[in-house]
């Protein structure tokens, strides 16, 4: 018998498209609508790999029984003095509660995979909070939208055609209404489609925020004194962070007098030194823009529901990544308290994963040192870690196999149905077996 | 006499000795002493579990003894006393403290005299990250007291500080002074880029060379170049980080220094200068 699910969330991205049709036939996705060049091979994919699950090739840690595994990993975390647990971007609400819940009776350091891409702009809203809005607003309501270091036609298939192609209630023509800015250091596809493509040098993202700071301020740029030549001390040849100031000039008159402005920040600005600096120069100069006009910032989340992650942990710890519950309560500090940082230094001695695909983030010798601690992965089918786990379970699929909540990149809550029939034991169902045998 | 700690532990994972301060153990027994719970990781140990512990606190005075580059947050939260650490130190040495002396005869980690309200860190040998900074989420950094390195440190060193001094031997990283309220930064080697981002007021010296071949940090767009000049309180401030026995290169003394202001896009009464080209 065949069904059809409509308005299906999709978690592959953060844009979490909820407007998926899916007819499932025999456990089995037929046919899909709306899917894009990411989303398609991530269902299929792991539709394919959950009903293939039960007759794969068992690896050592896949041998044992459920309740086995269960009491294994709580002899591990129990003998731990410094747990980690880690990842969950690709979990959901139930998921990630039960982590927090797992990690504060551990003692544990709990973090996201925020820590390895957006910690910057987290730590920068923290410090100069954030004007913003929710992707709907920026549909119905901008004509002024710019990516910088962000190529969505790659890394959000469909961000543009959402939100950005899209009517909207006083953006009636959609994108002809609107003006796209892209600022990159190179020619993305992205910058293809823009009206205005401006190449920042690579790392010269903050002398060009300055720049367009000060200019929004209405204070002329400063000028250099002896070090070198009369012209300003950050220009070469008239330009500042590798765009002539002819061109900087133009964009920030554009920042000014748009109707309404919003700046998508991508993964791209955050290559530098001290990234959280950059951003909190973007971050302010939007503040300063809402003195002429009103502008938001929206970051480009990339994985799934790691806005989620980042939420759950902050009701329940007070902080969005990289917190220590070791003494009993939270404590938060980027570069100590974070996965890679700990990993690096080898200040643990056990590791819970809750997604794989996070450890690819982490540098060549953290991934070393997780080969040499007691380790616990929770993998979604059909996904091969890329080391041999002391404990491994698979676990069903949120939005897939399980209901759930993912968090879009602008925060929204979307809710996760359950299209597909599954025996794999959810993740919050792993962690609370887990934990309720460390309590025992 | 002083109190040794020899440190004879042999883990990766961190111990943190917070609160554990001259003040406190002053009026202590050893057996008490050894008896001070300190973490590692998540477990609450004795004290004596990772240190040898002899001598007599009665004097307000620390030594260890031992690698100490996975304990952290010795001499936080100190307000009276002497620390001497004979070997490496871990992160948040002295962090938040209020009064005393503190001295580490090798490295130190992160976090060095962070939010510390007055008193003096020296450390002997090279510091991490983040030296007299503000944690994250807070509004202000050191606010007072005084920081000495005699050789690198990292990046964002005054991170938001509101007061005090910090002086680099050598070689500084990126950001220096970030946010910075006020006080005092001074940096006698090289250093990286984008320093007094952000600055409100307050002081960042750049003191290394100035030639073609080794070139000042370039300045931000949001600072503005004041004058040349030899101002008299650069001399007067380097004599009395000399009297407290920092090496001090004599020709700093007489140099001339260039002057800009900012940072504009912030409250831009700040200023930095920059070694004058020879």
């Amino acid at each position: 018998m065949t069904k059809t699910h409509h308005d299906v969330a999709c978690t592959v991205c953060g844009c979490v498209c909820d407007d998926i049709s899916l007819e499932v036939r025999d456990n089995q996705i037929v046919s899909h609508k709306n899917l894009c060049t990411l989303g398609e091979p991530a269902f299929l994919e792991l539709t394919d790999a959950a009903s293939l699950v039960s007759h794969k090739k068992q690896l050592p840690a896949q041998t044992l029984g459920l309740e086995e595994k269960l009491q294994c990993a709580a002899e591990i975390l129990a003998n731990s003095r410094a747990p980690l647990v880690y990842g969950m971007s690709r979990s959901s609400t139930p998921g990630h509660r039960a982590a927090v819940r797992l990690a504060d009776k551990l003692g544990a350091v709990i973090d996201t995979t925020a820590s390895t891409c957006h910690a910057a702009s987290i730590m920068a809203l923290q410090q100069v909070g954030e004007s913003t809005a929710s992707l709907g607003e920026v549909r119905h309501r901008s004509d002024l939208v710019i990516y910088w270091g962000s190529n969505p036609l790659v890394s959000h298939p469909r961000h543009i055609e959402r939100f950005v192609d899209a009517p909207g209630q006083f953006i009636p023509g959609g994108r002809k209404d609107r003006k796209l800015i892209v600022v990159d250091t190179e020619k993305t596809k992205t910058a293809e489609l823009a009206d205005i493509f401006i190449q920042v040098e690579p790392g010269g993202d903050f002398e060009l925020l300055c720049a367009l700071r000060m200019l929004t301020q209405g204070k002329p740029l400063g000028v250099g004194g002896p070090i070198h030549t009369n012209q300003p001390s950050t220009s070469v040849g008239g330009s500042i962070g590798g765009v002539e100031l002819e061109q900087i000039e133009h964009l920030a008159k554009l920042l000014r007098t748009c109707h309404y402005g919003a700046v998508f920040f991508g993964f791209g600005i955050t290559h530098t030194s001290v990234p959280h600096a950059t951003i909190e120069a973007l971050l302010q100069l939007v503040t300063e823009l809402n003195d002429h006009t009103r502008f938001i910032a929206r970051r480009m989340r990339i994985p799934g529901d790691v806005s989620g992650a980042d939420s759950v942990l902050t009701w329940q710890t007070g902080f969005p990544f990289g917190v220590n519950l070791a003494r009993g309560y939270p404590r938060y500090n980027p570069g100590e308290y974070t996965a890679g940082s700990l990993l690096e230094r080898k200040e643990v001695d056990a590791v819970v994963i809750v997604g794989s695909e996070g450890v690819a983030k982490l540098s060549p010798s953290e991934q070393e040192y997780l080969k040499t601690v007691p380790t616990i992965v929770l993998d979604y089918p059909g996904r091969e870690c890329s080391f041999q786990p002391t404990v491994q379970f698979t676990t069903g699929v949120y939005g897939l196999h399980y209901e759930g909540t993912a968090y879009r990149m602008d925060e929204v809550p979307i809710p996760l149905r359950a299209v597909l029939q599954s025996d794999l034991p959810s993740d919050e169902q792993v962690l609370q077996g887990i934990l309720e045998r460390v309590l025992n | 006499m002083a109190l040794k700690l020899t440190y004879i532990g042999e883990t990766t994972v961190p111990v943190e000795i917070e609160n554990f301060t001259p003040t406190w153990a002053v009026d202590k027994s050893l057996d008490q002493i050894k008896a001070f719970e300190i973490y590692h990781g998540n477990r609450k140990l004795p004290l004596a579990e990772f240190f040898d512990v002899e001598g007599d606190s009665a004097d307000h005075c620390f030594d260890f003894h031992g690698d100490l580059s996975g304990v952290h947050w010795i001499g936080a939260h100190m307000d009276s006393g002497e620390i001497h650490i004979h070997g490496n130190a871990g992160r948040h040495v002295g962090s938040e403290m209020t009064g005393g002396t503190i001295h580490v005869h090798g490295d130190a980690g992160d976090w060095v005299g962070a939010e510390m309200k007055a008193g003096l860190i020296h450390v002997h040998g090279n510091a991490g990250h983040l030296v007299g900074a503000a944690y994250r989420g807070s509004t202000k950094g050191m606010c007072g007291g005084t920081i000495l390195v005699d050789s690198n440190a990292g990046n964002e060193i005054g991170l938001t500080m509101r007061r005090g001094t910090i002086v680099i031997g050598g070689n500084a990283g990126d950001v220096i002074g970030f946010n910075m309220i006020a006080g005092t930064v001074i940096v006698l080697g090289e250093s990286g880029i984008r320093h007094g981002a952000g600055m409100r007021r307050g002081t960042i010296a750049l003191l290394g060379g100035n030639s073609p071949k080794n070139p000042p940090p370039k300045m931000l767009p949001s600072f503005k170049y004041a004058c040349t000049a030899q101002p008299q309180f650069v001399s007067l401030l380097l004599r009395e980080i000399r009297a407290l026995d920092f090496a001090i290169p004599a020709e700093l003394l007489a140099a001339q220094y260039d002057l800009y202001h900012g940072d504009m896009v912030a409250l831009g009464r700040g200023e930095v200068l920059v070694r004058h080209a020879a």
